[in-house]
This record gives structure tokens, sequence and C-alpha cells, in this order.
């Protein structure tokens, strides 16, 4: 349908998708975890700022709260209530990104200094990206001398999208980020896509490939940690005739394309394919579900039964069928 | 035509050359590809109340998935007539969630509401001989949409004066006028009768080389060779056409089969999109 409009619903709850999905379980009492028990005993005390979380002065107050002189600890974001022995902390129902070292990001560049980098990573502080903290193009091991500063837009210019790995963390919160390895850089052939950072799971992998549908290809995907998702065609490898695949030889070959701004030749059905998996990530996002590696195959999987666009009503089959079977193996 | 209005899209971080290039290439194919695969033809899907606001007189609030959300109040109050004052009879203030009231949006959109829907609304905004109701039309956006507020906003606006009601007229029409007490009473500024006098709608459209898609986002007004608002009415009719700055990917500049072609669309495309309105108008 082309023009859709409806009234607003509510959002659609894992416990209620685990409900109709019931019948594959068996019958030991695993089944009614999964009902409407579920969400009232496991109940979390959410608090809405400025509410009162507590007036006994036996507790200290931590990140989200204030103490009030009449009132006492009072929260100042809406959130869930933590206690870590006497401190009493409130962690916000939504928020921007936290950067955690060894974290991996897909950032975008906002601006570029002498001798760094500042990189949008969706959080609540940009990140930085020191010259030092790249590969350079011809060779893995050099020195960093005045001529690379002077030509620090040929490596990643505003806009350019990269994918990094956080380094370490200022006193501020913000983070400093490197790319050296091969798995990071400057990112082409493909397309990004945003969601909230709490849709993507930390996990072993964050990057991977899914076979694309359809006679695609191969297709990459980075799943940023921030909720930056790089959705392109995997790089095919070419090896020139008369030249033996050596290792090195491959890493210099890699290097000298890293920077570049040209995208490779991609097939109609892989970008096609491109746009489905943009359209799982988005629909599961949007049911609240996290995004790992099993969930994102599933999820294409159980796409490839849907035509046209995962917004809406096609979106919720989409993400009914993939938890149906998660659940199922 | 008329030069492109700024808008605040220039103000954000550039797209990645790649990222341009993926997105233009996409979108030359036929048929094309769009990021979120959708057709050219095809909305985001919308959510939309109405009536949200008990002292206004009528009110909607309208979000897109992304995120961007649009409330209108409606606001009436009688005036006496002066003459050739239909037009002084609609005021419309919008406001940007965190930008200046004078920002460069705020004031194209104020300016597109008023041109598309004040004319023919000041008609029906008569008391009896002597008087009129002002309307006023508050529009607050709020979060920095994702993509070019004015669909969004035509649309909340065409919902809210839908389901706006007037108190009823209980004096005669050279009288001063004087209105019943019971809201149950209110006639309503659109009766749902006459689906034809409905207000008129702004469309977003862009093209890129021959293909054409409505509502896009923002990536893909990025690339686009130009990018319009096209208001049409009810019976397809296009009454408005506004230019708006587009990314500087292509040459630019767009050939006039494409505008004819924008134009042939916006009125079948038009009739969809108030044929989904009128549902939802019913709904409630």
């Amino acid at each position: 349908m082309p023009f859709a409009i409806t009234a607003p619903s509510l959002p659609p709850s894992l416990a209620s998708y685990a409900a109709l999905t019931s019948d594959n379980f068996d019958e030991d009492g695993d089944v009614s975890m999964t009902t409407e028990t579920k969400r009232t005993a496991g109940a979390v005390s959410i608090v809405t700022p400025g509410e009162t979380v507590t007036t006994d002065p036996q507790w200290m107050r931590g990140h989200g709260t204030y103490l009030d002189e009449n009132d006492g600890i009072v929260a100042t974001v809406a959130g869930q209530v933590m206690k870590v022995n006497k401190l009493l902390s409130v962690k916000a129902l939504r928020s921007r990104y936290q950067p955690e070292i060894g974290d991996l990001v897909v950032g975008r560049i906002v601006e570029v200094q002498t001798k760094r980098w500042k990189v949008d990573i969706a959080s609540h502080q940009t990140a930085v990206l020191l010259l030092s903290s790249i590969n350079l193009p011809g060779g893995i091991l050099r020195k960093r001398t005045s001529t690379d500063e002077l030509q620090i837009r040929t490596f990643f210019s505003e806009g350019d999208l990269l994918v990094a790995e956080v380094q370490s963390l200022f006193q501020d919160g913000s983070a400093s980020l490197h790319t050296r390895s091969l798995k990071y850089g400057k990112l082409r052939n493909g397309y990004l896509c945003r969601v909230s950072s709490r849709g993507i799971q930390r996990s072993r992998s964050q990057v991977l490939t899914l076979q694309g549908a359809f006679g695609a290809g191969e297709i990459d995907v980075v799943l940023g940690v921030n909720g930056m998702v790089w959705i392109s065609q995997k790089p095919i490898p070419v090896i020139k005739e008369g030249q033996t695949g050596s290792v090195t030889r491959l890493e210099e070959e890699a290097s000298e394309a890293i920077y570049s701004d040209k995208n490779d030749f991609i097939g109609e059905a892989t970008r096609r394919e491109i746009a489905r998996v943009g359209g799982c990530v988005k629909a599961l996002v949007r049911h609240n579900l996290r995004v790992d590696e099993e969930m994102l195959n599933v999820a294409y999987e159980a796409a490839c039964e849907e035509e046209g666009e995962l917004e809406g009503e096609a979106g919720r089959r989409v993400v009914e069928k993939a938890l149906g079977r998660r659940m199922g193996v | 035509m008329a030069p492109p209005q700024a808008t605040n899209l220039t103000a954000t971080t550039p797209l990645s050359p790649a990222e341009l290039s993926y997105l233009r290439t996409s979108l030359l194919l036929s048929p094309p590809i769009r990021p979120d695969a959708r057709s050219p033809t095809t909305f985001r899907p919308l959510t939309a109340e109405l009536d949200i606001l008990p002292s206004t007189h009528g009110s909607s609030r309208i979000v897109w998935p992304d995120g961007g959300e649009c409330i209108v109040g409606i606001k009436a109050e009688v005036e006496k007539a002066v003459v050739d004052g239909q037009n002084k009879r609609v005021e419309v203030s919008v406001e940007v969630a965190g930008q200046r009231d004078d920002d460069p949006l705020a004031v194209f959109l104020t300016q597109s509401v008023l041109d598309t829907i004040a004319p023919r609304l000041g008609e029906r905004l008569n008391i009896g001989e002597r008087w009129n109701w002002k309307v006023y039309i508050d529009i607050l956006l709020l979060t920095p949409p994702i993509s070019h507020p004015s669909t969004l906003l035509s649309l909340g606006v065409n919902l809210a004066l839908r389901c706006t009601k007037l108190p009823l007229l209980i004096s005669a029409a050279e009288e001063d006028p004087l209105f019943s007490d019971d809201w149950d009473l209110a006639k309503p500024l659109y009766p749902s009768n006459t689906p034809s006098e409905v207000p008129a709608i702004s469309l977003l459209v862009a093209s890129v080389g021959e293909n054409v898609f409505f509502d896009p986002t923002r990536e893909e007004m990025s690339v686009a060779d130009c990018v319009l608002v096209v208001s049409v009415d009810y019976d397809g009719k296009v009454i408005a056409l506004r230019t708006l700055e587009s990314g500087s990917v292509g040459e630019g500049g767009v050939n006039r089969k494409v505008v004819a072609r924008i134009v042939s669309q916006c009125a079948e495309v038009g009739r969809e999109v108030f044929e989904g309105l009128e549902a939802i108008a019913k709904a409630g």
C-alpha cells in the first residue's frame, strides 16, 4: 500500500511474541514464564524525573540523581533504579551511546584538525581519532611525518565513514579511537543504517557475513555498538595474474586502496539485498529486540519471504517469524 | 522558477562520497532501489491521532516511524469583519523544537502552510454579515526531523482542520453573533459529507535522473537533482509548487518532462493520500 496511516498502538513486547509461539515448547513448566506472569513478576521500579527515590539518609546518591534538602534523593532521568551496596543510581531508559574500551563503533568524521579527527559516534561527546592511531598506506609501520600531517585530508575528510575500535576513554567519558587493524578503516560499497544504540547487542564478533538471496553476492554487516550499522558488499579480493598471493602482498594492496572513495561495482541484486538487511535491522530494533548475528540471520531468512519494504505490518511479520524460528531451534 | 529555499539541511555533516555514489547509483536504476526498499510512490507508514488537546477547537498529532513528530492545535476567535480581510483570517505559527523562531525552516514552513490553505479556508470563516472567525494554527515540530518535515506538517494541519469544530451560531445573520453553549451541537469546519472541500496537502517529491520519489528521506534528498514541494487539492489540481535545496552530486537541473511527470503523479498519489486521511479522520 503506497500510503498508510494508522492510529497509535502500544509497542509490541517480547512477552506477547513468546506467547504466540509458545505452542512450540514442551509442556514442562517453561511455558508459563513467557506469558503475562513474566511481565509482572520481574517488576522493575521505574522512576521519572523529579520523583523522590528515597528519603532514607543511609543511601548515597549516584548517577541520574540529585540530593534535595527536603525530598531526599530525587531522580533526574526517567529510568530504572540501580543499587550497588549503598549507592543509588538511576539508569536512563533511553540514552545516547556510552563508549567502553574495546567497543567496535562506526563513526562519521565531523572535523579535521592538525593531528587528529573529531568523529561523531552518536555519543554525548565526539570521539577523537589521532593521526598516530591509523594505518598509513604503503607499509604498516612507519613514523608519522609532517607530510602526513599536511595531507591529513587524503586519509579522512569531513563526512567520511569509518569503523574503529575504542582505544581509551578520557576523563569526561569521550572516546579515543584507533583503526590499526586491516579490519578497521574507511567504509565504502554500502549503506549506513542508524538505530538506537540499545538495539545492538555487544557480542564476540560485531562483523558478520550474510549470503545474499536472489542471486546477490555476500553481504558484510558491521554492527557498530553505537547503533550505526554498516551494510556493504563483501569485497572480492583481486589477485592479478603473475603475482603470488602472498600475505604481505595482499596487505600492501589492501593498504593502497584503504582510503579510496570509489565504490566497486555493485550489482542490482546485491543492492536490493543490502536494502533488505537494513530493513531487518530497523524492524528488529523497532520491536525492542537486540540485533546480534543469530537474530539477524533468522530475520533476514524471514525477510526474504516478504516483498517490498519492511516498515509497518510486514516488519512485524518478519520479527514474529524470526523470533519463532530462533526459539524453535 | 523561484530560487531554492534555504533549509537547515546543509547545516548537518555531509555524507561521504562513497555513500553518495552508492545512493545515487541505486536510485538511478530502473526500477530504482531505495535504501529502505520502498517503491518510488510509497510513503513511510504514519501514525496519527486526532483531538488530543482538550482546550483547542481541533488538534492532531502525527508521527513518523523514525521519530519525527508534529503536533497541531487550532484555536478560533470571533472578530469584526474587515473589507478584503479574507487572507488575514488565518494565522500560522510553526515552532521547531530546539531552533530559533526566525529559523529559515520555520519561516518557510509557516509560509507554505499559509499559501496552501489560507485562501480557501478564509472563505469558510464568515459569521453572519459583520463578523468572522479568526483561526490560529499552532504547529509544534518535536525532535529535529531526519527528513524535511513539510509533508508531515501539511498532513497534520489537514487532520487538525478536519476535526475542528466551531460552536453553533444561534443568532440571525445581521445580529451580533450568539453561540450555543452546547458543545455537542458544534458544527465541524469541514463537514464529512463534502469530502472534496478539504484543505489541500503538500507532498515532498524528489527526482533523480528520470525517477521520481515521494516522501524522500534526507539521504535521498541529498543526491536528488531537484526537490519539490507540490501542493495538491482533493481534485488533483496543483495549487502550489516550491523548489527546495537539493544536494550537489549530479549535474543538477531538471528536465521539463520530469517536472511534468512529477505534477501528474502528484495528482494520483495525492488522491490516495486523501483517501488515507479520510479513513483516519472517520475512525477518530
